[in-house]
């Protein structure tokens, strides 16, 4: 099982986006995309997700061009609509992409207390939170994180870090953009800056 | 089925709570109705000649005030990315969509269209015409308004561009819809509202058919 991206570039309105990028994500392993703002940390998390088109090159799952079904994003929109509660949000999310609703998983987020409060009343780091508790629940082995300890305070960071290598270390493999390097247990590292992709 | 059956109820309930634009669209077409004859004046028989145009009118303008919110929305705050990786393509999800726009927007109409028609002199013996007509007529307004929503996706001036994209594409329900009405004031030929009122079966019927397709072509070749 792996994500395999072969020299992939973008241009979009005639700007080159990514230039000429190739990896391999194997199974239980962690790549982490760095790069300073605007050098296409989003653009390549959402090129691999089939979002944007690509100008060049090729990527794969599991030797498949298409496996939208195969993957969670976590991008910087959110998707939590102010008028429900998050025990609403990860029921219909759970339901609609992943396993089934997981009983506890908003306990395990630290929004247990907050689970019948609407959304509109959250603050941006437990609105976060509660996309980590869709994380928890799809039940997919790829995921695609942009930026996301963004928002959250430290000891929702170490908690992030902690079902990451959780998720790695049960098989799945894990595409996460951040300005910071906040993980420092990648397997891969891209540095879109110098367009250096390490081992 | 089951995940249809989810998106569909997460999508009334939205559209139904107290920020639904329903909400809207029944303010926006009563106000429409009730100062039409304010300004017109209380001429029973300028009234009648010009309401079933009137009303059809209104709808077409109620439509367009809430479509902008159709897709735009969703694209805005991320919920479109998750869409698309979901288990239902984006033909699917228009077609959910488009559904819940008229069940919102529409069919709240329905029911206050009688009270409003006192308003603008139709004939009380005429209101299950009317109604009929708005019935069958306006899922063609929904399904056919989300193409201009979804060619609109991205861009920043889409209030503005729906409007002038779909107007055109609304003018023979416009036609058929308040000609069926006329028919019966002016004419008194049941025999020929009959005959609109297919032709709007038929417009409603392929309008539902086909536009989700192109809706959900646009939607992913639109899309990043």
């Amino acid at each position: 099982m792996s994500l395999k991206v072969s020299s992939v570039s973008c241009y979009r309105s005639g700007y080159k986006i990514i230039d000429n990028i190739s990896f391999e994500l194997k199974t239980g392993k962690l790549a982490l995309i760095s790069g300073s703002n605007g050098s296409g940390k989003t653009s390549l998390l959402r090129m691999v997700a089939g979002f944007i088109p690509l100008s060049f090159g090729d990527i794969s799952f599991n030797s498949k061009k298409e496996y939208r079904d195969e993957f969670f994003i976590l991008g910087h929109n959110l998707a939590i609509k102010d008028d429900i509660s998050p025990e609403e949000d990860i029921k219909f999310w759970s339901s609609y992409l992943g396993a089934g609703y997981i009983n506890g998983v908003l306990d395990r987020v630290g929004l247990g207390k907050l689970k019948k409060t609407p959304c509109k009343y959250l603050s941006q780091g437990q609105k976060q939170r509660l996309v980590i508790a869709r994380l928890l629940s799809s039940n997919k082995s790829l995921w695609l994180l942009d930026e996301p300890s963004s928002s959250l305070d430290r000891d929702a960071s170490i908690f992030l870090k902690e079902i990451i290598n959780e998720h790695k270390n049960s098989g799945g493999s894990i595409l996460v953009s951040s300005h910071i390097d906040f993980l420092d247990n990648a397997d891969i590292k891209i540095n879109l800056d110098n367009k250096n992709v390490s081992f | 089925m089951f995940h249809f059956k989810l998106l569909l109820l997460r999508e009334l309930k939205s559209s139904l709570s107290l920020k639904g634009s329903y909400i809207l669209s029944l303010a926006f077409f009563s106000i429409t109705i009730i100062v039409l004859p304010i300004g017109i004046g209380p001429d029973k028989n300028i009234l009648s000649l010009i309401s079933p145009g009137l009303i059809w009118v209104s709808l077409i303008l109620t439509s367009l005030l809430s479509l902008n919110s159709l897709f735009h929305e969703d694209y805005i705050d991320g919920t479109l990315d998750l869409y698309k990786t979901g288990p239902l393509s984006f033909s699917e999800i228009a077609f959910v969509k488009s559904l819940v726009h008229w069940i919102s927007n529409f069919l709240p109409l329905l029911f206050i269209t009688p009270v409003l028609s006192l308003l603008i002199a139709l004939p009380n013996n005429l209101l299950i015409y009317i109604s009929l007509s708005i019935l069958i007529g306006t899922p063609s307004l929904s399904f056919i308004g989300s193409l201009g929503s979804a060619l609109t996706l991205s861009l920043r001036q889409h209030n503005l561009l729906i409007p002038l994209i779909i107007f055109p594409l609304f003018i023979p329900t416009l036609i058929f819809g308040s000609g069926s009405i006329s028919s019966l004031i002016f004419s008194g030929f049941e025999e020929v509202f009959i005959r609109q009122i297919y032709l709007l079966t038929g417009i409603s019927g392929i309008s539902l058919v086909i536009c989700p397709f192109i809706c959900g072509y646009i939607l992913d070749s639109n899309y990043d």
